[in-house]
């Protein structure tokens, strides 16, 4: 009994403890915050470029800044396995692996997550885009398969253009450019935070002449762009953001003609994001017409593009962090060329994402979207990606997924029947004094479908920076065109219809290495090789992909100076010319882009000055087929010249 | 008369012990070791019987309306606690101090003076220090820091970074140099695995030195730590609980006089 006592009383005399035993003695040096943030928030889940399950590059503003670059996809140019062209002065095609041609569909283009593509045609006027230059954060490349996330058209990849915040902008700059053929840039930005209040507001007007002929104009646009936020104490964030821009831009519409993208386009965009869930509601109109683009007449076409997406961050045990999405997207269209007055599309979607930390080392992504669309059958398309930390130099990733691109509406839709007098441009004249043009759409075109597999190496050894990838990838259903031409003095009649072909088969890898030389001078040297194959398909050459691609970049940046070199060159391509059976091919090319500016302290504090070339040795070459003859149109790509330019800037 | 003497001094230790279990409960969030090993040091020093309770086992404790109420965790602190307890926050940066004068908070922030203290027994030549922040509680520390920094010849840079997308541009941002070290707060928005990785790889190809506050982060690559032990902010709760139960009135925001070092070994300039 005293035994019993004894033990009662030592148990009332001491506090209970639990027993421990079990728990971990070297715990996740994690594990404290993860519990943490548990209970606040789970902020949005953006990675690293280290832990990205893809192949992810980045474009930051500082290295744009430093390139000079006076057009956005000339900041592109230096990314190993990004296609860039420039099919007329001020506009450019961007690709990411191959399959680079002038009115290219297979990229996603966003802006800040919200596509930037036209929803009629699938591609870009890179004009009409509402932001400024100056205005840019960061530029990120996804190459590869992209559909798993971003649904359509992310068939070779996806680059998000990313702005930067009122809080990044602190203040405002303005800048004025000038330079030969007539180049006249000017924009203002300006962003600031008061309390939970951010906003930001830009405008610029741009305008520019031709390299062929600098008396024409190739382009002038006048944009502006505005954001406004409020952050609740609860940690949910409301945004409300708008844009428009005005154009004439000359674009290359391949094989048809030069044409001159004459449009008004705009969006709004309300946003609501939440510690774990985000609201994104957006409206983006197009308004224009093709002028000189003998196929449509000069027909005005109208589009409306309403998407509405929903994602919900949820954390699961044993380190697993999903992410459900839902989405909504409604284009309307209204094209006198089509087969109706008014196109409807509704596409829906839904995705989820995994990202599996099972260690410190390892990172497993797990991804699968499923998308709708009235003509074709459910896509999914699934993607995965496992990254291994080797130890804090060495990071290897392999990965692989699908990617869709559904037809456009062009491609489902249109009736393009042209009759016209023939100059002798169109056709030989004589015999042919009237030339038919009949473009046919098609509903029942199949999607775009993209395999691919990628296995890569990242490298930090100290100021040497190294990463290498290699891919493959095979593209089934490649939706293209078969013209039949059909000469009946004196009617030369060309009939275009779009339908799938066959497959292209593409490998090939990617190196590239950063050095700091000194605090504040680095260097950069990037390699590209790439190689298609097609079976099967007519419209569009795979050689026209160069197989090599050489990039080399310096930059030095100190006591004011921001000084750039970048040194492209690029592998020479074939062509279809549009004419049958018949190629031609685009010689090799060097480009060396300048760039030198100097930030004024004390005094003049604010002020910047500077000067940049593009093609600075004015190689005179063209990067997309030119215009071959009469009856084969080629790219009609315009040939590429130097355009040096000045630039002052006030940051205030 | 052995037997009843024992059974009389057992009454009175059952009574008395009563008597403490309503005064004082301490609230774990879980059975996470962090929690663990400040519990253990407060139960050291409160040298008090008391009520334990575990989230893990009891998500949803009744009938706790006791005098002092430490809560370990933020999960724990949110729980709604009865108006008239006076509620000891410890390693809760992830909780709001709850708006009532009778709310403590023992800080896992050491002193502004003291953290350039530490900061410089990492790198003596340090006169330039970025620290980033998401919380608004840190925030207020993180202004406290800059303010302090700017009287006593140093250069901080406080930047809210509201994802791991603003941190990298932020760091973009920065302008390092040679005299810079990188303290990350115990901001739980702001330390995950990402913007650690990021924040890693950046100090290591610039060599600032990245200090964490906690020393398990050192393990995961932090070239140092400089922070308040969880066995420390145990203690300072139990030593909170002890002024309040003689009728004292604690700080509300309770602050550390020491703080710790761990170095890497294989980091940047280890002693």
């Amino acid at each position: 009994m005293s035994v019993l006592l004894t033990i009662l009383c030592n148990a009332l005399l001491f506090p209970p403890t639990f027993s421990w035993a079990g728990i971990d003695s070297e715990p996740d040096p994690f594990a404290f915050f993860d519990e943490e943030r548990e209970i606040i928030s789970a902020s949005r889940r953006p990675t690293t470029e280290r832990l990205s399950p893809a192949t992810v590059y980045i474009v930051t503003a500082e290295q744009i800044a430093a390139s000079g670059a006076q057009t956005i996809w000339d900041a592109l140019r230096g990314v190993p396995g990004v296609d860039v062209l420039s099919s007329r002065a001020m506009q450019g095609e961007v690709s990411i692996r191959g399959n680079n041609v002038a009115l290219q569909n297979r990229t996603l283009i966003l802006i800040d997550g919200r596509t930037a593509l036209n929803g009629l045609f699938d591609i870009l006027t890179w004009e009409s885009l509402s932001i400024q230059m100056s205005e840019i954060d960061r530029i990120e490349i996804v190459a590869g398969a992209g559909s798993a996330l971003y649904g359509a058209s992310a068939v070779q990849g996806v680059i998000n253009i990313i702005t930067k915040s009122a809080e990044a902008l602190g203040g405002g700059r303005g800048d004025y450019v000038f330079g030969e053929r007539k180049t006249h840039f000017a924009s203002a930005v300006y962003g600031k935070r008061f309390g939970s209040w951010t906003y930001k507001i830009s405008t610029g007007r741009r305008s520019t002449n031709r390299f062929d002929d600098s008396s024409r104009e190739a382009s002038r646009s006048i944009k502006g762009n505005s954001r406004v936020t409020y952050d609740f104490k609860s940690g949910w964030t409301v945004g409300l953001e708008g844009g428009f821009s005005d154009i004439v831009t000359q674009s290359s519409f391949r094989s048809l003609a030069p044409s001159f993208d004459k449009s008004s386009n705009g969006f709004i965009l309300f946003s609501l994001e939440g510690p774990r869930t985000r609201l994104r509601n957006y409206w983006n109109i197009n308004n224009g017409s093709q002028i000189d683009l003998p196929t449509f007449r000069g027909a005005g076409y109208s589009s409306h593009l309403f998407d509405s997406s929903i994602e919900h961050d949820i954390n699961l045990p044993a380190n697993n962090e999903l992410t459900l999405g839902l989405s909504v997207r409604r284009i309307d269209t209204s094209f006198s060329v089509f087969d109706r007055n008014r196109v409807i599309h509704l596409l829906r979607a839904a995705y989820a994402e995994n990202v599996w930390t099972p260690t410190e080392r390892w990172r497993v992504t797990a991804s699968l979207r499923i998308d709708t669309h009235p003509f074709t059958p459910t896509s999914a398309s699934p993607r995965g990606g496992v990254v291994y930390l080797i130890n804090d130099n060495n990071t290897v990733r392999l990965s692989g997924g699908t990617a869709f691109r559904n037809p456009t509406e062009v491609e489902n839709h249109l009736q393009a029947n042209v009759s016209i007098p023939n100059s002798g441009a169109l056709a030989p004249n004589p015999p042919f004094t009237i030339f038919v043009s009949n473009i046919i759409g098609d509903t029942t075109l199949k999607p775009e479908k993209l395999w691919s597999y990628e296995l890569s190496h990242a490298g930090n050894y100290g100021p040497l920076s190294t990463r290498v990838a290699y891919f493959q990838y095979r593209l089934n259903d490649v939706i293209g065109t078969v013209d039949t031409r059909t000469l009946a003095a004196p009617t030369f009649t060309l009939q275009r219809n779009f339908l799938n072909q066959d497959h292209i088969d593409a490998f090939g890898s990617e190196f590239s290495a950063g050095f700091e030389i000194a605090r504040g001078f680095n260097a950069g040297f990037s390699y590209s090789y790439q190689s298609l194959k097609a079976r099967g398909i007519t419209s569009i050459k795979p050689t026209a992909a160069p197989l090599h691609k050489l990039s080399g970049a310096t930059t030095f940046n100190r006591n004011g100076w921001t000084l750039g070199a970048n040194l492209h060159w690029v592998d020479e391509t074939t062509w279809s010319t549009g004419s049958g059976t018949n190629l031609a091919r685009i010689p090799d090319y060097t480009l060396l882009n300048l760039s030198a500016a100097y930030r004024f302290q004390n005094k003049f504090s604010g002020l910047e000055i500077g000067i940049a070339a593009f093609n600075a040795l004015d190689r005179k070459h063209f990067e997309t087929l030119p215009t071959q003859s009469e009856a084969a149109g080629g790219q009609n790509g315009e040939i590429m010249r130097s355009r040096w330019i000045g630039r002052v800037t006030y940051h205030f | 008369m052995v037997r009843f003497t024992s059974i009389f001094i057992t009454l009175i230790l059952v009574f008395r012990t009563s008597a403490y279990a309503e005064d004082v409960a301490a609230v774990l969030s879980s059975n996470s070791s962090h929690y663990q090993k400040a519990y253990e040091a407060f139960r050291k020093n409160l040298k008090q019987a008391h009520l334990l309770v575990n989230l893990a086992a009891t998500p949803s404790p009744k009938n706790i309306n006791h005098k002092v109420i430490v809560v370990f965790g933020a999960r724990a602190a949110r729980l709604p606690w009865p108006e008239d307890s006076s509620i000891i926050l410890v390693l809760a940066p992830g909780a709001d101090l709850p708006n009532r004068p009778t709310a403590h908070r023992v800080s896992m922030l050491p002193q502004p003076r003291a953290l350039f203290k530490a900061l410089q027994m990492v790198r003596p030549d340090m006169n330039h220090l970025y620290l980033p922040w998401r919380t608004a509680a840190v925030g207020i520390y993180a202004e406290q820091v800059a303010r302090i920094g700017k009287k006593t010849g140093f250069n901080v840079l406080a930047i809210q970074v509201k994802d791991t997308a603003a941190l990298a541009t932020s760091l973009r941002a920065l302008k390092t140099n040679n005299h810079q070290v990188i303290w990350l707060p115990p901001d739980p928005k702001l330390i995950e695995r990402t913007s650690f990785q990021m924040l890693k790889d950046y100090c290591k190809g610039r060599k600032i030195p990245l200090i964490a506050p906690t020393a398990s982060l050192v393990k995961a690559g932090a070239d140092a730590s400089v922070s308040i032990s969880f066995a420390e902010s145990g203690r300072l709760a139990a030593k909170s609980v002890n002024i309040i139960l003689s009728g004292g009135k604690s700080e509300r925001l309770i602050h550390s006089s020491t703080f710790s070092i761990t170095y890497n070994p294989a980091g940047i300039n280890p002693p």
